[in-house]
């Protein structure tokens, strides 16, 4: 009876060895925020560290879709972040100080901005095997303060066990940068 | 004559004393004949345990398989959408589908997806306006490009076309990707319907196809074209709203 106790174990966990992937969430939120006041963010364009011409436009979408799926804030549509930078003649977002964040939130009326970078976006190799991998880092600020008060980073890919060795579905591109960026939201809708 | 007796009697003894062993040993035989019985009730109650124990086998490798089964087959995951809640879909009756940001290596994708976009809405009763209408207005607006169209110019666009909404979207992903040992569709778009008098997102989603299914992974079966593939996708997302 043991036995077979144990082996029901095993089982269970290499199901969740083959759904769980690589993930290390790192987060930092700031503990002395009320969120509940951030009703409408903006997207700012994120910074592309990838040799993917699309791959922060991609991910800023998916960040979009997610937010808005949360049903916790309002999200300004894309093309006002954007007309707003380029009112203030900001060409890279990396250059961003406090005052333009406050500058920003009065131009869009939000509560709060997000801006970040993707790190890592497209196919790695692992021995035989080729499968997607995306490192993303993102970050809020307050646009009263100009201060950031949510950051994290969340990295996803490589095959697991269960698809190298017996050809369970593995994740497509577009899974994988879902899974990054509904991680990634969860540690702040969390709070 | 005495001896006789003597002997007769001893011979008596000794027959009544083994007629004694004997009934003894009898004795001893019914009891561990009794034993014997009792061990296999034991053994008996011991093999229904075993076969409970063994019922409850089934079950945990039932429960083993058809979670490994679920794994290997449908993977892990969900796509969620958005709809904003105090909205009545209904009062929607004209859409004006605004051209699709392409972040895919397929130049035309953009154009492609929006065009099925159109059929789909088309199709659930929902007047759409001309797409060429819509390029000329983008372009009477000189709006640069379609990453900065503002809350403004969509509140113009559905004065402009009469449109009570506005869908804008982007295809994030459109080709052929390459899996494990199989080469299969890949089609993500992101779509988001805006109302034109407010400005609020009514609804949004980002819709992906999945990979190769198990019949492809395995058994090589034919799998759908990319065309099919988009198609499939547009309905899916297009089905949340309408």
């Amino acid at each position: 009876m043991r036995y077979l106790k144990q082996l029901f174990l095993l089982s269970v966990l290499l199901i969740i060895c083959g759904c769980g992937g690589k993930a290390n969430p790192d987060f930092y939120i700031n503990q002395d925020i009320d969120f509940s006041y951030i009703k409408r963010v903006a997207v700012l364009p994120l910074d592309n560290l990838t040799s993917d011409r699309f791959a922060a436009d991609a991910v800023r979408h998916v960040v979009i879709s997610e937010l808005l799926a949360t049903g916790l804030v309002e999200v300004s549509p894309p093309g006002d972040a954007v007309a707003a930078l380029d009112s203030m003649k900001i060409k890279n977002i990396q250059s961003l100080n406090a005052e333009q964040i406050k500058s920003i939130g009065k131009t869009l009326n939000v509560q709060a901005v997000i801006l970040g970078a993707v790190n890592k976006y497209g196919e790695v190799r692992e021995g035989n095997v080729s499968a997607p991998e995306v490192t993303i880092t993102l970050m809020m600020a307050d646009t009263g303060s100009g201060s950031i008060i949510w950051s994290a980073t969340r990295t996803r890919g490589g095959a697991g066990f269960m698809v190298k060795h017996f050809g369970a579905k593995a994740e497509t591109l577009s899974e994988t940068v879902l899974h990054v960026v509904r991680d990634a939201v969860h540690t702040l809708y969390k709070y | 004559m005495q001896v006789l007796v003597i002997k007769a009697a001893k011979s008596r003894e000794q027959r009544a004393k083994s007629k004694e062993q004997r009934t003894k040993s009898k004795e001893q035989r019914a009891g561990s004949k009794e034993q014997r019985a009792g061990s296999k009730e034991q053994r008996a109650g011991s093999k229904e345990q075993r076969a409970g124990s063994g019922g409850g086998f089934a079950l945990y490798s039932l429960l083993s398989a058809l979670c490994l089964f679920i794994v290997f087959v449908y993977g892990c995951g969900t796509q969620k959408h958005y709809v904003r809640s105090d909205t009545d879909i209904k009062n929607i009756k004209k859409i004006a589908v605004l051209p699709f940001e392409n972040f895919s290596t397929e130049e035309i994708a953009g154009e492609k997806i929006r065009r099925i976009v159109i059929a789909e809405i088309i199709s659930r009763g929902i007047e759409v306006v001309e797409p060429g209408e819509v390029s000329r207005l983008i372009k009477d607006m000189k709006i640069k490009s379609i990453s900065m169209i503002k809350l403004s110019d969509i509140k113009e666009i559905g004065t402009s076309t009469g449109s009570d909404a506005v869908m804008t979207g982007s295809v994030e992903y459109y080709g052929i990707s390459r899996g494990v040992n199989i080469n299969y569709p890949e089609v993500t778009i992101n779509l988001r319907l805006i109302e034109t008098s407010t400005g609020n997102v009514l609804w949004s989603i980002r819709k992906t196809s999945e990979g190769p299914n198990f019949w492809m992974r395995h058994f090589g079966s034919e799998g759908k074209t990319l065309s099919e593939t988009a198609g499939e996708v547009v309905k899916d997302a297009i089905k949340t709203i309408f």
